[in-house]
């Protein structure tokens, strides 16, 4: 899902960033928010900054496919953190990342939006759905992990599609999502193995952290 | 050491024993030239609509991305270790002084 620099049109590059920006302003109120009284919430929100800087860089060989690529780690965050701290520890990412080759710095809005908003929030609220309906934290997290993932690559392909085909977006946003699918499905599993195992574990050995997340259900035991 | 920690340590060992073992069957069955899915379909995208991408900084040579890697993953680990107890500390989890 990371865009480089000189792929998007320009105003796209200014609308993206718009939108990341007030995501990141919502989440920084909410750290500071968190934070108080709290010396356990910072130091466990720049861990989940290492982690999705490590998960979401780290390319996976598919040797079927014959490429690689890599998870996200945000539904992760999402479900220990919060969406909206995820998505400012997820822009810090995307910033460093630019560093190794991966993305660039007018992307990084785009790629927010895609890794750090659709994928966060889209895992969060599969995590909250499932968990309301009764089912155990394993799934809940997992089913949280594959979805996030699946339409993080999603929107990257939309956003490649309205930025350099705006008279055809539908038919250049199906090309460029079938492109990623190969390779991505895979690891979209691969995402939902280990969210749900983390989340678990954390569940069961500091149910104490998932309330982090200002959502939690009754002592967090599937 | 905690339980959670001690499984959080081996898990790491576990997790870089696999990065190790898939590295070195991928380098051993000639996997080295696998690209990117990323850079695949933005390739393809870039093409299709006449753009040119290009490296934000510099680009890393093979060996300066390891060398990157193994800087950044110290600086980082001094300060997640910094923080260890902060995170784990019974104490700190229950919002009381935790300082490591």
């Amino acid at each position: 899902m990371h865009i480089s620099d000189g792929i998007l049109e320009p105003q796209w590059i200014v609308f993206w960033w718009l939108v990341a920006l007030a995501f990141i302003a919502v989440g920084v109120y909410q750290i500071r928010k968190k934070s108080k009284g709290n010396p356990t919430y910072l130091p466990t929100l720049a861990l989940m900054g290492a982690a999705i800087f490590v998960i979401s860089v780290w390319h996976i060989p598919v040797p079927v496919t014959g490429s690689c690529s890599h998870p996200c780690g945000t539904p992760m965050s999402a479900i220990i953190v919060g969406p909206f701290p995820t998505v400012v520890v997820s822009a810090i990412a995307l910033f460093f990342q630019t560093f190794v080759g991966h993305g660039g710095i007018t992307t990084i809005g785009a790629n927010s939006i895609s890794m750090g908003i659709v994928g966060t929030f889209t895992g969060f609220g599969t995590w909250i759905a499932l968990r309301k309906f009764g089912v155990g934290i394993f799934w809940a997290a997992g089913m949280a992990g594959f979805v996030g993932d699946v339409l993080t690559y999603v929107t990257t392909a939309f956003e490649l599609a309205i930025s350099l085909h705006p008279e055809e977006i539908f038919r250049y946003w199906v090309i460029f999502a079938v492109g990623f699918v190969p390779t991505q499905l895979p690891l979209a599993i691969v995402e939902f193995v280990f969210t749900g195992l983390v989340v678990r574990y954390i569940a069961d050995v500091r149910p104490e952290m998932l309330k982090f997340s200002g959502f939690s259900f009754g002592s967090q035991v599937a | 050491m905690d339980n959670f920690t001690k499984n959080a340590l081996i898990g790491c060992a576990i997790t870089c024993a696999i990065v190790i073992v898939f590295f070195y069957v991928g380098s051993a069955l000639g996997f080295t030239d696998i690209a990117g899915t990323d850079g695949k379909v933005e390739g393809q995208a870039a093409e299709s609509g006449s753009k040119e991408a290009h490296a934000t900084w510099y680009e890393l040579s093979e060996n300066g991305e390891y060398v990157g890697f193994a800087l950044a993953g110290g600086f980082g680990g001094f300060i997640v270790g910094y923080t260890w107890t902060m995170v784990f500390d019974e104490a700190g989890s229950k919002g009381g002084k935790a300082l490591g």
